[in-house]
């Protein structure tokens, strides 16, 4: 057979003009979806945003989504694929429905973070767990690429080679309490907890957090006051739902970080959980800055670890390597025997 | 900026058009494909296009220098100090810490206070990629392999070339070169070819290695002793499918990327798994690599040239520091040194037996020692320590076949995986000329709706490349 004959530049330009177009109208969700979770700070997002939204409304109403959200569905449930439950955001939530009502979209009802800040008397730990029947400790890891990188699977084995322990952990690579129209931690710790109690929860998360966000429709820009006590909700809210599903929960802070303007936001988050933390009986912040910073507190990549220097921290100058979390474990493991007399 | 993302696409369009409308003015087309790999590069960080642009200047200079010169001590000492400036950014830069640590535990050790500081250095994405090629470049100039470049602005691209940038394959200055001199053709454009190879390379990335990398690889490399004997022997044949879907379809995506442009680069995989020895294994697998270390390396060091013991020492060495050029850690030293040591046993078995056909029964024999070889080998490379990797290879031997938490259809992708590498080399071809028969508008329709399906069955977010990290 002849090898395929080359095409002229006019002739390629149509060729993309219609792959673009079957791209938009048959993966106009992904689109807006990836759209709406560029950053709020970025004036592309409310160009592209602008362009995919009437583009997703105007496919979605008209069915043609539908062949590749079911596929895609099918595909999931056959696979056994579970990507957490804070990837189920339905994209019709996101959209500005006053703008279609012409084209007779609803508004759905759209999840609002309305929980108060917990004042420390009415907090209350866990109830009965399981191991009070078993005797077998359940421990609960979560986070971000800080908890997945380095430091969850040396938690894992050192929590476990102390016996009697059971772990289940969910870790996932760019998520956060800020962005929930990417990942919905709050959804993702409810499926985890739902009528399960854990003796230990310990959660590592908020590098990608010292971010912008839409919340309610309007832009919420990072350094405001305003973001500020949205996220100070967000944190307690959390909390909350640690402290109720736990008799103890360990909030990690942030370590510190290479970039000095990436560190001051990271110490902002980080006391943000220490005030909201503390407000709970049964929740103890950990700092990591002892552990992993320098006589000052600053940023090292090198530890010292029994009479050697090893490097624990990552090429990025943010995540661990596994040094890095053999000293985080080591923190963990200090608290962990005081508190479980183990 | 990673290749299946919105905005790598958006950033391709925009490169692609501008540098086709630029077509008629070749010098602004090259500084727009310039300016677009330096912004390619410079996404991840800025700081080191400083760096990318050192390397690639400085190789012009020295091959510029060698090129005005016939004193051959002049031209071998200016060859001398190219490759040890492009050696010397690779080691400070990849494997400064490795090194200051191994030594400073070895002062430990012998009881010696003295510590050398252990400085933070940062390892610029695509490192060993781009040194590779400025070095390609400076030693086929001192070969006279290829005339020195006139202009500056044909090394500066002929390195940074964002397709195959970061993560290969390693084209030869001998390859690319000539064709930035000529004047790609508008309207000879290769699109089903390269339509074929993106999409190839799409579903190899996003549907098959991201699948075995969440489901069954991460989980069993983290903890290999939790799972049973059949478990981790999957694990480590789901991970041999894993990283040469992931690999060659970086390689494929680039390769189809250049295609685009009027550029056209050789393969860098070839059924890699059907390979009947090691050293076949090695003539099929990232081939741009191992022909440049065999170029480089293996046949300046004397190649078979120099007697068996010799050739057995030059192997070693050649695949000692291939593993080295991996990863600044032990178990990717050890990976290169089973991979040597498996290279020299095998070539003296081969010279004891003499030559010989194997029957189809000795073949099938073959297949089986060298797969499960270059597999047991893979367990030292993707293991995150060399601890972890003996455990591994404890939970193999424990012979514990008691359950399996692989789903069949993990079971059906890995053997899939394993014996698309027999299928015969001419389906590829087939596929790619049937399409490329079909009416341009069908193709492009075709490919979209195969970008959405990929889209589908991909995961949530993009899983970067696991040759990003060399």
């Amino acid at each position: 057979m002849k090898e395929p004959a080359p095409y002229t530049l006019k002739t390629v330009m149509k060729m993309v003009v219609v792959v673009f177009t079957f791209t938009l109208i048959f993966d106009s969700v992904g689109l807006f979806k990836w759209a709406y979770r560029l950053p709020v700070e970025s004036p592309l997002r409310s160009m592209f945003v602008e362009i995919f939204e009437p583009v997703y409304v105007v496919t979605n109403q008209a069915g043609l989504l539908s062949p590749v959200t079911f596929i895609r569905e099918g595909y999931k449930n056959f696979a056994e694929i579970d990507e957490g439950a804070g990837f189920d955001l339905d994209p019709a939530s996101l959209v500005r429905h006053d703008r279609y009502s012409w084209l007779g979209v609803e508004k759905e009802s759209t999840e609002l973070l309305e929980a108060k800040v917990v004042p420390f008397e009415t907090s209350t730990g866990a109830g009965s767990t399981d191991s009070q029947n078993t005797g077998v400790l359940q421990i609960l890891l979560i986070g971000d690429s800080m908890m997945k990188v380095g430091f969850e699977d040396i938690l894992k084995k050192a929590l476990n080679s102390l016996g009697n322990v059971e772990i289940t952990t969910f870790s996932k690579n760019s998520t956060g309490l800020t962005r929930q129209d990417y990942f919905d931690w709050f959804k993702q710790l409810e499926k985890l907890t739902t009528g399960k109690k854990y003796n230990l929860i310990v959660l590592m998360i908020g590098t990608n957090d010292a971010q912008g966000v839409n919340h309610n429709g309007k832009d919420i820009y990072y350094g405001t006051k305003e973001w500020s006590d949205l996220y100070r909700t967000k944190v307690n809210k959390f909390a909350q739902t640690m402290a109720g599903a736990s008799e103890k929960f360990y909030w990690m802070g942030m370590p510190p970080m290479r970039d000095p303007k990436f560190d001051a936001k990271m110490k902002a988050v980080s006391k943000i959980y220490e005030e909201e933390t503390s407000k709970f009986n049964n929740g103890k912040f950990i700092s990591t800055i002892p552990v992993l910073g320098d006589a000052r507190g600053g940023y090292t990549a090198y530890n010292n670890i029994g009479g050697k220097q090893v490097l624990t921290r990552g090429n990025d100058g943010i995540h661990f390597t596994n040094g890095g979390g053999q000293l985080l474990t080591n923190a963990v493991l200090d608290k962990f025997k005081s508190d479980f007399k183990r | 900026m990673l290749f299946p993302t919105v905005e790598f696409a958006i950033f391709f369009l925009i490169v692609f058009f501008a540098s086709w409308l630029a077509y008629s003015k070749p010098l602004l087309r090259k500084y727009i494909l310039l300016v677009a790999s330096y912004f390619f590069y410079g996404y991840w960080d800025w700081r080191f296009a400083l760096l990318l642009f050192f390397c690639s200047y400085s190789s012009y200079w020295f091959g510029k220098w060698m090129s005005d010169s016939d004193d051959a001590i002049k031209r071998k000492r200016l060859i001398i100090v190219s490759t040890v400036l492009n050696l010397g950014i690779l080691g400070f830069f990849k494997y400064y810490g490795f090194f200051v640590s191994n030594f400073n535990e070895m002062l430990l050790s012998l009881g010696i206070g003295y510590r050398i500081i252990a400085l933070e250095v940062i390892l610029p994405v695509g490192i060993s990629f781009f040194t590779f090629q400025a070095m390609s470049y400076v030693i086929d100039v001192y070969r006279n392999d290829i005339p020195a470049a006139k202009s500056p602005v044909d090394v500066l691209l002929y390195v940074s070339f964002f397709p195959q940038l970061v993560a290969g394959p390693i084209v030869r200055a001998s390859e690319f070169l000539p064709q930035l001199y000529t004047h790609p053709e508008k309207n000879k454009i290769k699109a089903a070819q390269a339509a074929t190879l993106i999409l190839g390379g799409l579903f190899k990335k996003v549907v098959i290695a991201n699948y075995l990398a969440i489901q069954i690889v991460d989980p069993i490399f983290q903890n290999p002793l939790q799972y049973s004997s059949f478990d981790t022997i999957f694990g480590v044949y789901a991970y041999a499918v894993q990283i040469y879907c992931d690999f060659s379809a970086y390689s494929d995506i680039a390769i189809g990327l250049a295609l685009l442009f009027g550029y056209e680069f050789t393969i860098n995989f070839n059924h890699p798994y059907r390979s009947l020895s090691i050293q076949e294994f090695w003539r099929r697998w990232h081939i741009s690599l191992s022909s440049w270390l065999r170029d480089y390396l293996y046949i300046p060091l004397g190649g078979n040239k120099k007697g068996r013991l010799m050739t057995y020492r030059n192997l070693l060495i050649t695949m000692f520091l291939g593993g080295l050029w991996h990863g600044a850690a032990w178990n990717f030293v050890l990976w290169g040194a089973l991979h040597g040591t498996g290279l020299a046993v095998e070539r003296y078995i081969n010279e004891k037996r003499g030559k010989k056909e194997k029957t189809f029964f000795g073949k099938a024999i073959s297949f089986f020692f060298v797969f499960n070889f270059v597999c047991l080998t893979w367990v030292f490379f993707r293991a995150d320590s060399f601890s972890t990797a003996m455990q591994y290879l404890e939970s193999i031997v424990k012979f514990d076949f008691s359950g399996s938490v692989l789903s069949p259809l993990g079971i059906t992708i890995i053997l899939y995986g394993i014996a698309s590498n027999f299928t015969p080399q001419n389906w590829g071809v087939f596929i790619r000329d049937y399409f490329g028969r079909l009416n341009p508008v069908a193709q492009a329709a075709i490919f979209g709706g195969v970008l959405v399906l990929i889209g589908a069955f991909g995961p949530e977010g993009v899983a970067p490349f696991i040759y990003f990290q060399f």
